[in-house]
């Protein structure tokens, strides 16, 4: 059965709001940066558009797509201004964590993870981001990545292996201040 | 402390990290935000079937494959330079001048509407997208070439792709700095060009553009087949809106000028059964009784009188199809057969008649040549996977091209 190709603005009406909140959390900011990343991730779907048999086929990809994006751009401003120094530590307001020691840490590990992403390369971020971030199911970030799952299942444990190693100068800190 | 929706679990730092940016809480995206996405989406879907900007100019003498260059532009969202943008302004230009920076076919490039020419070196190809004519002038050899459509694509209408400017998307690119220490903003993204001819072309893109008058400046397109290693395609110091007069667009053929070839009524009848018997092509061997290596006359002799020359070095046989080329040595010797010559000068022909040792004649099938001569030497890296061909160059001396599964062209040779 053919299905119809999936109306675009419907596509920005079911998923904007979504693929919004997962650019801002990955960028750290919602100015210029993030809603750059925003247009990008619409006009690369559009380009895709006729390949999509299915407007349930637009959510995965389009937040794969808004990953790449947002990714790119942590990348482009660590290399422009050194690491990054102005992620809001307001927007953080983790659940469990909401002592401002705690929100200082939480923000300092959410930099060092935005920083290791930036050099992870781009399927292993994406699919970390897909099913961590996401929480979308192995088999929904597989189809958007165009792997199997068991693919994704190597990208996902080599991206963990290396953003653990890049996140594990916090412990000490961490356990120091905890005693 | 944290779990996929597969039940993956990381209850370290890596855990808390996550646990912390899932939580953080972001208001809606603004009404701007939303109506600018829309409208990227609209630009896009009106030019998602026309998606690559894209100039192709052939510059060929013999065989008509050089391309004189590639252009694409692509969407951009930075902030304060949008791709609409970009696109409105070009839109509004009429006439553009470029360097297309080459080593082998650099030279520069005019547009104005759907005409273009290129100079390069000795060569100037003028072609109207318009009408679908292309005309090249050789000014070191004094010829002039009405470039048939055949085996490539019509002129590209370098305007009309402006307009159909792709959606692919793009990323910031490094920085250029142009002659006039221009600091100019770059994207870079992945696209595929409709050339006109087989599949698309899959490139890499970099396009720079000036932020003063956000038009684009510069131009790079690779392949992007990893395995190609030809240089970019440039076209740089871009202006737009030059003055540029018609004269430069004229395809009249200028005085002093020929065009090689025969006309339609110069053509000779095609050779009888008989004649045509004899030519058979041996790959590594010749033609006939004519053998690689003999001398020009020695050929002659046993082939005739070429009907026309080219460059003193291609000997060519319209009524039979046929084309012998020497090299250039002294004395100048028999170096290889194009059966079916697709070059400009050889649009007025007759099919080649004759047959290879196997029997493969022009149409047929690739499944008759390949139960033939078997299997093909392997692809050389960056081959263009467009052109449909098998190759034994390296095995036998010969080559046979394609044309939708049919023989089109044969090329024979000395065995390598």
């Amino acid at each position: 059965m053919q299905h119809p190709e999936p109306a675009l603005d419907d596509v920005v009406r079911e998923h904007g709001q979504s693929v919004w909140k997962l650019i801002v959390r990955l960028v750290g900011n919602d100015d210029q940066d993030a809603a750059d990343c925003f247009q990008q991730a619409f006009v690369e779907l559009a380009a895709r558009h006729r390949r999509l048999k299915d407007i349930r086929e637009a959510g995965p990809l389009l937040k794969r797509i808004a990953a790449a994006r947002a990714v790119d751009s942590i990348r482009r401003r660590i290399r422009e201004r050194g690491r990054s120094s102005e992620l809001s530590a307001t927007l953080v307001a983790a659940r469990s964590e909401s002592e401002p020691c705690a929100r200082a840490d939480a923000a300092e590990l959410l930099d060092d993870l935005r920083s290791a992403l930036g050099e992870l390369p781009e399927p292993q971020s994406a699919a970390f981001v897909l099913t961590q971030i996401e929480e979308l199911s192995r088999g929904q970030a597989a189809r958007a990545l165009g792997v199997t799952v068991n693919h994704l299942g190597v990208l996902l444990h080599r991206a963990c292996a290396t953003l653990r190693r890049r996140l594990e100068p916090h412990r000490p800190v961490r356990e120091h201040r905890h005693e | 402390m944290n779990n996929d929706a597969d039940g993956f679990r990381d209850s370290g730092l890596l855990g808390i990290a996550i646990q912390a940016m899932r939580s953080i809480d972001v208001a809606d995206a603004r009404g701007e935000v939303i109506r600018q996405a829309h409208s990227a989406i609209c630009d896009a879907g009106i030019r998602r079937r026309r998606r690559i900007v894209v100039l192709r100019l052939a510059v060929a003498a013999i065989v008509i494959l050089v391309l004189g260059g590639a252009a694409v532009f692509m969407t951009q969202t930075r902030r304060s330079y949008a791709f609409a943008d970009v696109i409105g302004r070009v839109q509004a230009t009429r006439t553009l001048r470029g360097v297309l920076v080459d080593p082998r076919n650099g030279g520069t490039l005019l547009v104005s509407g759907t005409r273009t020419r290129l100079e390069a070196r000795d060569i100037v190809v003028i072609s109207d997208a318009a009408t679908g004519q292309q005309v090249m002038l050789d000014a070191k050899g004094k010829f002039a070439y009405r470039i048939p459509k055949r085996g490539i694509g019509p002129a590209v209408d370098f305007y009309g792709l402006v307009r159909s400017m792709s959606a692919a998307a793009s990323i910031p690119a490094e920085e250029h700095i142009d002659e006039a220490g221009r600091h100019l903003f770059g994207f870079s993204g992945k696209a595929e060009l409709n050339v006109g001819v087989g599949a698309p072309l899959s490139v890499d893109v970099k396009v720079w553009s000036d932020p003063a008058t956000k038009l684009p400046v510069r131009l790079e397109v690779r392949s992007a087949d990893a395995s190609v290693k030809d240089p970019p395609v440039v076209i740089d110091q871009i202006k737009f809106d030059v003055a540029l007069d018609d004269s430069l667009f004229d395809m009249t053929i200028p005085s002093g000028y020929r065009i090689p070839g025969l006309s339609r009524d110069q053509l000779k009848a095609p050779p009888s059964k008989e004649e045509a018997a004899k030519l058979t092509i041996v790959p590594g061997v010749g033609i006939g009784d004519a053998k690689f290596g003999m001398a020009r006359a020695q050929v002659v002799a046993i082939l005739g009188e070429p009907e026309f020359t080219m460059y003193d070095s291609l000997l060519c046989f319209p009524s039979k199809g046929l084309q012998l080329v020497f090299n250039a040595g002294n004395p100048s010797t028999f170096q290889s057969i194009i059966a079916n010559p697709a070059d400009a000068a050889s649009r007025v022909r007759n099919d080649f008649p004759g047959q290879t040792d196997k029997g493969i004649r022009i149409g047929s099938s690739k499944q008759e040549v390949l139960d033939a001569y078997g299997e093909p030497d392997p692809l050389p890296p960056g081959y263009d996977k467009r052109i449909d061909m098998a190759s034994y160059n390296i095995k036998l001396g010969i080559q046979f091209n394609f044309i939708e599964g049919k023989v089109d062209w044969i090329y024979a040779q000395k065995k390598r």
